[in-house]
């Protein structure tokens, strides 16, 4: 009698993790819910990669899968550094890496962590920055709704004769913000084809040579960590705040190509705190 | 007033002996290691001050205790990896007790409660567990309770969330795992079956883990199940094992987020007797990672563990090229026999000689589409189908390996090998595009022993192959005066790589000290540059010169 109640309870715990199961039936793809709001905080995605980075690719086509789901919302930006940027015998000779970047990647430990890896604007949790590509949509999905504090706007006028690029950047404080902020501005260019390692078949072979590279970083405008927007209290409800550059399209560049993106972050935490893209013209 | 002071008293002599009677009935023993690396700049090997980038020193450290009173026992670990030392993931880094526990223990019951480690059956489904040189852990934190019911029956319940570097669980930052398992002996259960010529036990085990679905994209299971069964069945010499484990869907960034189920079998013959072992083993494992964390790719997190059944190695450049558990899908198998040649026989001479062959190969699974449209793998999809006995043509994985060891006489002994290697390296490291390394290696291991304390040790490989970095040849010396003393010299030399620039010596001095159980190591030399993938991130482990100083002790 005392085996057989054994067995029971035995049984009643199986029987117990038996309904803890999901069993998931198609479709297996939800249509997403990219929000309706009008004004909200846009989410930086920095995909870090690298042209011998054989998963980069999977990785790269989640981050435009989410791009397309929360169109206008979502900015991704691919930052080629650390080990896997370096170039190579060819066809991996091209140099896509730039002094910001590297110095990104080191300091907030990306490419020591293992490419592909990403950071979803800026935010850390427990001291860590890094995001694996299976959590961008979980983490983007997260703070995609989050009202915006700040409203960036950008003005750009382009040369294309003597290739002089001017940047406007107007910023506006939506409500009193009490921290330091500081401001970047990066040259994007999209739709760079280049060889890339690959090790996802439904994407292509083991070294794709016309491989489209997306959202790339070339170069920041006004240095690694940008400039000072507001000092601590500065930004009061309303305050507005203008920066103005001017730079030479470097000539490599495909100028139909070129977006400036810009982001204002809190310069204790890192945390970017609006973003904003356009294409120049 | 003096009433008071009596009772006082009292009390204070009455805790004082209760004290030193705790204190006499209690042990606490432990253990305690520093590996620490300095760095210079080694520019043959391209290491420049940058690479080091003012991280001159790596430190990796633990501390163990276990406090035991009577069926009570308590524990704790202290880690520091300030900074870690190369090779190491940087999310190491950082200093804290991630392993505290409490536990009690009857004859009855045994109950922990904080960190702990624990394995069902062969740990298809489950296995929790500590690897310092790797510095993999991942421990559960919550409950864990064994129940020993009846004679021969073990049921074992736990929960709990996995260690994950140093980040504290957080409600929805990973997931939460239980699980429960049971074991028969019925050779222990069943009255008069003590000393039956047959012995079997069985075992089966559930484990469940629950993590929230917020994905804009995929609709994802949040709980996912895994069940296993195994039996275990011994006669005379023979011994079979086999166990099977199933799991539901569970899309991951392991698997690219297909939401095929996942399966795995592993099954052992083995035959033992004075002087000679067999045993052939078999797996299959088809779409098996299961992690307390659908997002994470990386080396960590694993709530199962695939054991690998294949040689491991020992030596520098037969261990340069090994195996790594494929676990979105692999078939393999290992057929091992070790036969002693008896003393005073011809072949055996006065003191016998040892023979061991090993041979392993795994080869991947077989996949189908799933239908026209769907690609083999794709996300979103259920990924394909499998046939579960065919096995593809693609091999993962080979090792064919022959040894002898012999004692000559009384001072000298003498081991050879030869292996022969074929290593998927597109495959197992995620050098995609790169033609598998097809090797030839040789080892010989001398030992001569010039007194009852002075032994001299000499070891010589070399590894040919046209892939990869290309030959290898290297050579190690190591006087010994036992016990306390030891002195090394390795060299590495990479003569056969086909770029003429990286045709690098990576040498090594090293010397130790051991007295009681505390050993002091110093090395110094070089240490090569690689790149690690483990699922679906790679890692470059840089390239290494300096000193490396390692100080252990138990008590």
């Amino acid at each position: 009698m005392k085996k057989t109640h054994n067995f029971f309870v035995a049984i009643l715990l199986f029987g117990i993790l038996l309904t803890g199961c999901d069993k998931i039936e198609p479709p297996y793809k939800e249509g997403g819910n990219n929000g309706t709001e009008e004004l909200t905080r846009k989410v930086l995605l920095e995909d870090y990669t690298g042209h011998t980075c054989v998963n980069c690719p999977t990785a790269a086509k989640k981050g435009l899968e989410l791009v397309d789901l929360y169109e206008g919302k979502l900015i991704m930006m691919a930052v080629h550094a650390g080990y896997f940027a370096d170039p190579k015998a060819a066809p991996f000779d091209n140099d896509y890496r730039t002094p910001a970047g590297t110095a990104w990647d080191g300091f907030f430990g990306m490419s020591a962590a293992g490419n592909p890896i990403g950071m979803i604007n800026r935010q850390q949790s427990q001291g860590v920055y890094t995001v694996e590509n299976g959590d961008w949509g979980t983490g983007v999905a997260a703070v995609i709704a989050d009202p915006a504090n700040i409203k960036i706007g950008i003005s750009t006028t382009y040369n294309a004769a003597n290739r002089n690029l001017a940047i406007s950047l107007t910023t506006t404080a939506l409500l009193a913000l009490e921290p330091a902020l500081k401001i970047v501005a990066c040259v994007v260019e999209d739709s760079i084809v280049s060889a890339q390692r690959n090790n996802d078949a439904t994407i292509g072979g083991a070294t794709i040579t016309d491989y489209v590279h997306r959202h790339m970083l070339r170069e920041n405008v006004n240095g690694t960590w940008g400039e000072e927007l507001a000092a601590a209290g500065q930004a009061t409800a309303g305050a507005v705040f203008t920066k103005n550059y001017s730079l030479s399209l470097n000539s490599t560049y495909n100028a139909d190509h070129v977006s400036i993106i810009v982001f204002v972050y809190n310069a204790l935490t890192y945390e970017i705190l609006q973003v904003e893209e356009k294409h120049i013209d | 007033m003096r009433k008071l002071l009596i009772i006082i008293l009292g009390i204070f002599c009455l805790s004082t002996l209760y004290a030193q009677d705790l204190f006499n009935n209690a042990t606490v023993n432990g253990s305690f290691q520093t590996d620490v690396q300095f760095y210079r700049p080694d520019a043959t090997i391209g290491i420049y001050d940058s690479t080091i980038a003012g991280r001159k020193i790596g430190i990796n450290g633990f501390g163990n205790m276990i406090f035991t009173l009577g069926k009570f026992k308590a524990g704790m670990r202290y880690e520091a990896f300030m900074t870690p030392i190369a090779g190491f993931d940087p999310r190491q880094e950082g200093n804290g007790f991630p392993y505290l526990w409490a536990s009690y223990t009857s004859d009855l019951i045994e109950i922990t409660a904080g960190n702990f480690y624990e394995q069902f059956g062969n740990g298809l489904i489950f296995r929790t567990y500590e690897e310092w040189t790797l510095g993999y852990d991942n421990s559960m934190n919550g409950m864990r309770v064994v129940i020993y019911p009846m004679k021969g029956l073990t049921l074992k319940g736990v929960y709990g969330s996995q260690r994950f570097f140093w980040q504290k669980f957080e409600r929805n930052n990973r997931g939460i795992v239980r699980g429960a398992d049971a074991e028969l002996n019925l050779n222990d259960a069943v009255a008069g079956w003590e000393s039956a010529p047959l012995r079997l036990t069985l075992g089966a085990s559930a484990v469940s883990k629950y993590q929230r679905d917020a994905d804009p994209i995929y609709n994802l299971p949040e709980n996912v199940g895994a069940f296993s069964g195994r039996v275990n069945l011994g006669a005379g010499n023979f011994n079979f094992m086999t166990e099977y484990a199933y799991k539901i869907n569970d899309p991951s960034a392991l698997n690219n987020f297909i939401y095929h189920e996942g399966q795995a079998i592993l099954s052992s013959l083995s035959y033992s007797q004075k002087g000679l072992g067999v045993v052939l083993q078999l797996k299959r494992v088809d779409n098996m990672s299961f992690k307390s964390d659908r997002a994470i790719s990386a080396n960590a997190l694993d709530i199962n563990f695939l054991p690998p059944i294949n040689r491991t190695h020992a030596y520098s450049l037969t261990a340069k090229y090994p195996y790594a558990t494929q676990p979105n899908g692999e078939m393999g198998l290992q057929f091992q026999v070790n036969y002693k040649i008896p003393k005073g026989s011809l072949l055996g001479g006065k003191y016998g000689t040892g023979i061991a062959f090993n041979y392993s190969q795994v080869n991947d699974i077989v996949r189908n589409q799933v239908n026209d449209t769907t690609s083999i793998g794709q996300e979103g999809t259920l990924g394909y189908t499998t046939d579960f006995f065919k096995v593809s043509d693609h091999i993962f994985f080979r090792d064919i390996n022959f040894e002898i060891d012999k004692r000559i006489n009384s001072k000298l002994k003498a081991m050879v090998q030869y292996m022969n290697l074929l290593y998927d390296i597109a495959t197992i490291e995620g050098h995609t595009g790169e033609p598998a390394v097809e090797a030839h290696l040789a080892v010989a291991d001398v030992t001569y022993k010039l007194s009852s304390k002075n032994a001299l040790r000499v070891e010589a490989q070399g590894l040919w192959t046209k892939q990869d970095e290309g030959d290898w040849a290297a050579l190690m010396a190591e006087y010994t005066i036992a016990p306390k003393w030891f002195v090394a010299v390795a060299d590495q030399y990479n003569y056969g790589n086909p770029v003429k620039d990286h045709r690098n010596h990576y040498y090594t001095v090293s010397a130790g000290y051991t007295r009681e159980s505390t050993r002091l190591a110093l090395t110094f030399g070089r240490q090569s540059e690689g790149v690690v993938c483990v699922g679906g991130v790679c890692r470059q482990v840089p390239a290494s010169s300096g000193l490396t100083l390692t100080l252990s002790t138990n008590f």
